[in-house]
C-alpha cells in the first residue's frame, strides 16, 4: 500500500522509523520464544529508536508480555538476538540491563517507604547517600510525590502507587523504561488524566519507552508507534493514525476502533480506482485500489463515523438501504446500527454537532446510507 | 417461617419502626444463641478446671481421696476452707532446684528446637513456594500427611533410628563414618531431633503460606533494579516471609516447652522438661497440689508468649 | 541462575522430604522384620500382625479409642462450628474477648496441663473417671481446632449470599441449613477429621482423665513403648499410618476431581 502523505505522526518531527540513516536502538532479530509446544514469540523481527514511546498492542496472550519480558531479562529467547544500544544482551541476568520496568502490578515493595522504593535500584549501584537522597527527591517531584516519602505503599491510593512505581523506574535514569500495562489498574477517570501526563513526561525526557497494552485508545493517545501483535507475531507498526486510517489487514482494522467488514468481488481496477460488488448487493467505488484482479474477493473496511445516514432515500453509488435496528446514544455521538436489506448488520456513527439533531430516526425505520470513494480501504487479508 | 414473611412484608411495607426494631431483636436472639452452648462447654471444660487447678496449687496434700485439704465440699464450711490456702508450694518449687531447673532447661531445649526447625523448614517451605504450581498441592499434602499420623508413632520411630544398636548408628560405621556407636538417645540431641521432627510441618505451613502469598513480581522488580538473586533474597523476600517465620516460631516453641511425650520417650532420665515433671508429680508421687502449682507457673510462663502471638496473629489479620 | 537456584530447591526439598518420611518408612520396612530384634533384618514376615490379631487388650484399646475418637469429633465440631459462627458473625457481644481467648489458648495450651486441670475438674465434681471423661476431655480440646478450620472459611466467605437469601425470605435458620452450612461443608468435614484424628492421636490427655476399663490405643502402645521397642508395635503404627494415609488420600483426590470438575464447570459457563 501507498503510504499516505497526510498520515504520521503527530510529533512531526519526529520521525526516525522513516529516516534511513537513523540507527536502531533496540533490535529484535529473530527472537522466538517457546513454551513447550507454544510459540509465545514467532520469529519476530523489530527495531525501535532511540526517544521514541513505543507500544505493543495485542489481546492476552499474543506475546506482547514475553516480549517485554525478554527485553527486561525475564525470560531468555529460545532463538534469535535482542540488541539494545549495539550491546547483544544475550546472557545478561536482568539486574546487569540498562532497563527497568514498571510492572503491571506495580510490584512495590510492601516493607519499604516510598523513599526506600524509590531508592531500591540506586543503592543496588552503590551511588552515594547524597547522591541517592537528592535523585530521589527529583524522581518524586516528577511525579508529584514529594510530600509522601515517608509512607508505606498500602498507605498510598491506587494512582500514588502507580507514580511510585512509575518513579522507582525512572529513578536509575534507564536506557530504556518498560511499561507492563501501566494504566490497567486505575480507574477511568483517572486512566484518562495520566495517559497524557505519561506521555508529556516521556517527551520531557526523551527516554525510549516501551508500553505493553491491551487498550488500544491508552496505545493511541501516548504512543509515538504502535506494533499490533496476534499469536507471536507481528501484524502491523506503524503510527497511531495510520494504524487506524490505513489497517493493513481486517484483524488490524477490527481490532483498533469500530469498523465494518464488507465482502466484496473486485469488478474493475484501473488508474488507481476500482469499482467492487459487495456480498450484501450494491456497488462500491473507491480511490484506494489495491494490487487485485477483476474476481477476486476482498474485503472492504469501513469506519462507523465515514458513514452518512439520511431518512430520505438516495441514490447512486457507495449507497446502501437497510431498517434502523438499533440506537444508542453516547452524548457526543450518536451509533446506530442498521440491518441490510442483505440481513448484515452495519454500524454508523453520527456524530452530534448541533444540540438537536435534524435528524429523526426511530427503530424499524428505513434509513440511507452513503460514503465518499476514499471514506474506506480496500484489505487483501 | 411464613409467618416472618408475613411480618417482614408488613414491616417493609408500613416501615412501622416498631415492627422493625422487634424483628430484629428477635433475629438478634435466636441467632446469638449460637453463642451459648460453645461458651458454656469452654467455660465449664476450659476456664472452670483451670481455677480448679489454681485452687488446688493452694492447697496441701494428704493422704486421702482426692489427695489434698481444703476441698470446699460443703458450702457452711467455705470460710474456714479459705483460711487453709497456702502458698506453700510455690515457696516449695522457688526453693529446689529441681523445678527452677526443670523451667529453664524446658525452654532452653524449646528454643534451640525451634532454630533447628526453622533452619529446616525455611529451605523446605522455600522449596516448596518455587516449584511449579501444578505440584505444590501435592508437595503441600506431603507435609501434611505426617501430621495426621500419630504424633507417638513418629517419636517411636525415632527410637529405633537412634538407639547405640540403632539404624543410624548401622548406617554411619557401615559406611566408616564413625568407629563406635554415638550416644543419642537419652540425650539432648534426641529431644532436638524428636522435637524438630514432630514439629516441622507448624514451622513450615506458615513460612509456605507467607511465601506463596508473597508477589513474584517483587522478586523480579528487585532484579530488575539491579539487585542479584543472594541479595533480593536478603532484602525482599526474608523480610516479607517474617510473619511466616514468626507465627511458625510461635507454633513450635510455646507446645514445645510442655512437651511430654518427646522428653520422655527419647530424652531419658537426665532431660527433665516441665511437663515431664508435673506428670512424675502427678502420677509418681501422686503431689496434686505440687503438681498444680508447677502447672500453674508453666501457663504464667506460656502467657506471655501465647499473648504476643494472638496479638500479632490478629495484626496481621486485619 | 534459575539452574543453580532451582537445584538448591531440589536439594532443600528432598532433604526435608526425607526427614519427613524416612523414619516413617523405616518403621513400616522393620514390621515385616522376621526377628524379634528390631533393628536386625532376618528376612520378610508376616508373623507380628498375626499375633496382633490375638492381643485382646490391643483389640479392645483399639475400640474404645475409634468409639471416643467418633462421638468426640462429632460433638465438637457441632460445638467447634457454632463458636466459629459466634465469632465471626456477632461482630461484638458481651466476653468476646473471654471467647476468642478460651478458643485460641487451648490449641496451644501444653496437653499436661489441659489433662491435668480436666482430672481436677472430674475429681471435683466427683464424676467417675472412664469413657466418657475421656470424650468429654477430647471434645474440649479437639473443637478449639474446629472452630480455627471452620472460622477461616466463614472469614473469607461472601456475607451477600447470606443477605441474599434473607432477602429472598429466609429466617436465619433455613439461611443456615440451606446456604450457609452447604458452602463451609469442607471445613466442617475438614474440622471432623482433624478433631477425630487428633482424638486417635492423644496419650497425655486420655492418660489423666481415664479411669479402670478406659485404656486408648495411645495408652496401649506409650506403656509398651516404655518397655522397649517391639515389632508387634511396628505393626499396630503400621496398620494405623495405612489408615490415615488412606483416608488422606482419598479425600484429596475426592477434592481434587471436585475442583477440577468446577474449574471445568467454569469454563464451560465462561465459554458459553
Amino acid at each position: 500500500m501507498a503510504p499516505m502523505k497526510s498520515l504520521g505522526s503527530i510529533r512531526r518531527d519526529f520521525a526516525p522509523w522513516s529516516d534511513r540513516d537513523a540507527k536502531p536502538y533496540i533490535l529484535f532479530d529473530g527472537v522466538t520464544k517457546q513454551f513447550g509446544e507454544f510459540k509465545a514469540v514467532d520469529d519476530l523481527t523489530l527495531t525501535i529508536y532511540e526517544g521514541e514511546f513505543f507500544a505493543l498492542l495485542g489481546a492476552s496472550g499474543c506475546g506482547k508480555s514475553t516480549l517485554l519480558r525478554m527485553l527486561a531479562g525475564f525470560e531468555a529467547p529460545s532463538r534469535g538476538n535482542i540488541v539494545i544500544d549495539g550491546e547483544d544482551l544475550a546472557g545478561t541476568p536482568p539486574y546487569r540491563r540498562p532497563v527497568n520496568m514498571m510492572f503491571q502490578s506495580y510490584a512495590l515493595f510492601p516493607h519499604m517507604s516510598v523513599e526506600k522504593n524509590v531508592a531500591f535500584g540506586l543503592r543496588q549501584e552503590r551511588m552515594p547517600r547524597d547522591q541517592i537522597a537528592e535523585r530521589v527527591d527529583q524522581v518524586l517531584r516528577l511525579v508529584k510525590l514529594e510530600n509522601y516519602a515517608s509512607r508505606r505503599p498500602d498507605q498510598l491510593s491506587g494512582g500514588q502507587r502507580q507514580r511510585v512505581a512509575l518513579a522507582r523506574s525512572l529513578a536509575k535514569r534507564p536506557k530504556v523504561l518498560l511499561l507492563d500495562e501501566p494504566l490497567g489498574a486505575l480507574d477511568k477517570k483517572l486512566r484518562e488524566e495520566t495517559q497524557f501526563e505519561l506521555a508529556d513526561l516521556q517527551h520531557q525526557l526523551g527516554t525510549t519507552f516501551i508500553m505493553v497494552t491491551h487498550d488500544q485508545e491508552e496505545a493511541m493517545t501516548m504512543a509515538d508507534r504502535i506494533a499490533v501483535m496476534d499469536q507471536g507475531k507481528i501484524v502491523q507498526v506503524a503510527t497511531p493514525e495510520e494504524i487506524y486510517e490505513a489497517p493493513n489487514s481486517r484483524f488490524v482494522a477490527d481490532f483498533v476502533g469500530n469498523v465494518n467488514v464488507l465482502e466484496a468481488k473486485v469488478l474493475r481496477a484501473e488508474g488507481g480506482r476500482m469499482s467492487l460488488e459487495a456480498a450484501a448487493g450494491f456497488t462500491i467505488e473507491t480511490v484506494n485500489a489495491v494490487d487485485a484482479s477483476p474476481g477476486q474477493t476482498v474485503f472492504y473496511a469501513l469506519r462507523p463515523e465515514k458513514l452518512r445516514i439520511s431518512g430520505e432515500p438516495l441514490t447512486g453509488s457507495n449507497v446502501v438501504a437497510g431498517e434502523v435496528w438499533d440506537i444508542a446514544y453516547f452524548g457526543h455521538v450518536t451509533s446506530f446500527r442498521i440491518k441490510l436489506d442483505s440481513g448484515e448488520i452495519m454500524k454508523v456513527a453520527m456524530i452530534n454537532a448541533t444540540r438537536v439533531s435534524p435528524l429523526q430516526l426511530t427503530w424499524h425505520d428505513r434509513a440511507w446510507l452513503q460514503f465518499d470513494d476514499d471514506a474506506g480501504l480496500v484489505l487483501t487479508r | 417461617m411464613a409467618e416472618d414473611v408475613g411480618t417482614r412484608n408488613a414491616a417493609a411495607g408500613s416501615g412501622d419502626p416498631e415492627v422493625l426494631s422487634s424483628r430484629r431483636t428477635r433475629m438478634k436472639f435466636r441467632g446469638r444463641a449460637v453463642i451459648i452452648p460453645p461458651y458454656v462447654w469452654l467455660l465449664a471444660f476450659f476456664l472452670l478446671p483451670f481455677l480448679i487447678v489454681f485452687k488446688i496449687s493452694l492447697s496441701e496434700v494428704v493422704v486421702a481421696m482426692p489427695p489434698y485439704r481444703p476441698t470446699f465440699g460443703d458450702p457452711s464450711e467455705w470460710w474456714g476452707a479459705l483460711r487453709q490456702l497456702t502458698i506453700d508450694n510455690y515457696l516449695w518449687i522457688a526453693s529446689d532446684e529441681l523445678y527452677i531447673n526443670s523451667y529453664v532447661e524446658s525452654l532452653w531445649i524449646a528454643g534451640i528446637s525451634t532454630v533447628i526447625t526453622l533452619l529446616i523448614a525455611y529451605p523446605l517451605a522455600y522449596g516448596m513456594a518455587r516449584a511449579p504450581a501444578g505440584l505444590r498441592p501435592t508437595l503441600l499434602m506431603l507435609v501434611i500427611l505426617p501430621f495426621w499420623t500419630s504424633f507417638l508413632i513418629r517419636v517411636y520411630a525415632w527410637i529405633g533410628i537412634l538407639k547405640p544398636e540403632g539404624l543410624l548408628n548401622q548406617l554411619l560405621i557401615a559406611i566408616g563414618l564413625i568407629d563406635e556407636p554415638l550416644l543419642i538417645i537419652n540425650t539432648h540431641w534426641a529431644i532436638f531431633i524428636g522435637i524438630t521432627y514432630s514439629y516441622l510441618p507448624f514451622m513450615t505451613l506458615p513460612i509456605y503460606a507467607s511465601l506463596d502469598r508473597m508477589d513474584h513480581s517483587l522478586i523480579e522488580a528487585a532484579a530488575d533494579l539491579g539487585c542479584p538473586p543472594l541479595k533480593a533474597f536478603w532484602t525482599i523476600t526474608l523480610p516479607l516471609s517474617l510473619p511466616g517465620v514468626v507465627a511458625g516460631c510461635f507454633l513450635v516453641f510455646i507446645p514445645a516447652v510442655g512437651e511430654f511425650v518427646i522428653p520422655d520417650l527419647l530424652g531419658g532420665s537426665r532431660t527433665l522438661m516441665i511437663g515431664k515433671t508435673v506428670w512424675l508429680e502427678f502420677f509418681t508421687n501422686r503431689d496434686w497440689p505440687v503438681a498444680s502449682a508447677v502447672a500453674v507457673v508453666l501457663v504464667a510462663i506460656l502467657v506471655l508468649p501465647i499473648v504476643i502471638f494472638q496479638r500479632y496473629q490478629a495484626r496481621a489479620g486485619g | 541462575m534459575n539452574w543453580r537456584l532451582s537445584r538448591f530447591n531440589v536439594v532443600a526439598l528432598v532433604f526435608g522430604f526425607s526427614f519427613l518420611y524416612l523414619p516413617i518408612l523405616l518403621l513400616v520396612i522393620y514390621s515385616f522384620n522376621a526377628s524379634r530384634l528390631v533393628t536386625v533384618w532376618a528376612g520378610f514376615s508376616t508373623v507380628w500382625y498375626r499375633e496382633l490379631w490375638n492381643n485382646a487388650g490391643l483389640l479392645d484399646a483399639a475400640w474404645v479409642t475409634l468409639r471416643v475418637g467418633v462421638i468426640s469429633a462429632a460433638v465438637a465440631t457441632i460445638l467447634g462450628t457454632m463458636a466459629a459462627l459466634a465469632l465471626s458473625r456477632y461482630g461484638r457481644f458481651r466476653g468476646r474477648t473471654l471467647m476468642t481467648g478460651m478458643v485460641f489458648a487451648p490449641l496451644v495450651m501444653p496437653e499436661v496441663i489441659t489433662g491435668l486441670s480436666l482430672l481436677l475438674l472430674f475429681v471435683a465434681i466427683d464424676l467417675d473417671r472412664g469413657f466418657l471423661t475421656i470424650t468429654l476431655a477430647h471434645i474440649t480440646f479437639t473443637m478449639c481446632f474446629v472452630t480455627v478450620v471452620v472460622q477461616s472459611r466463614l472469614l473469607s466467605f461472601d456475607r451477600s449470599l447470606e443477605e441474599a437469601a434473607m432477602d429472598l425470605g429466609a429466617t436465619p435458620f433455613v439461611t443456615f441449613f440451606r446456604v450457609t452450612l452447604p458452602l463451609i461443608w469442607p471445613a466442617v468435614a475438614a474440622g471432623w477429621m482433624l478433631a477425630f484424628t487428633l482424638s486417635l492421636d492423644d496419650l497425655v490427655i486420655a492418660s489423666f482423665t481415664t479411669g479402670p476399663g478406659a485404656t486408648t490405643l495411645p495408652m496401649k502402645i506409650y506403656s509398651q513403648v516404655r518397655l522397649g521397642v517391639t515389632p508387634e508395635i511396628n505393626a499396630v503404627c503400621t496398620i494405623l499410618i495405612a489408615i490415615v494415609a488412606t483416608g488422606v488420600i482419598v479425600a484429596t483426590l475426592i477434592n481434587k476431581r471436585r475442583d477440577v470438575r468446577r474449574i471445568r464447570d467454569e469454563q464451560m459457563a465462561a465459554g458459553r
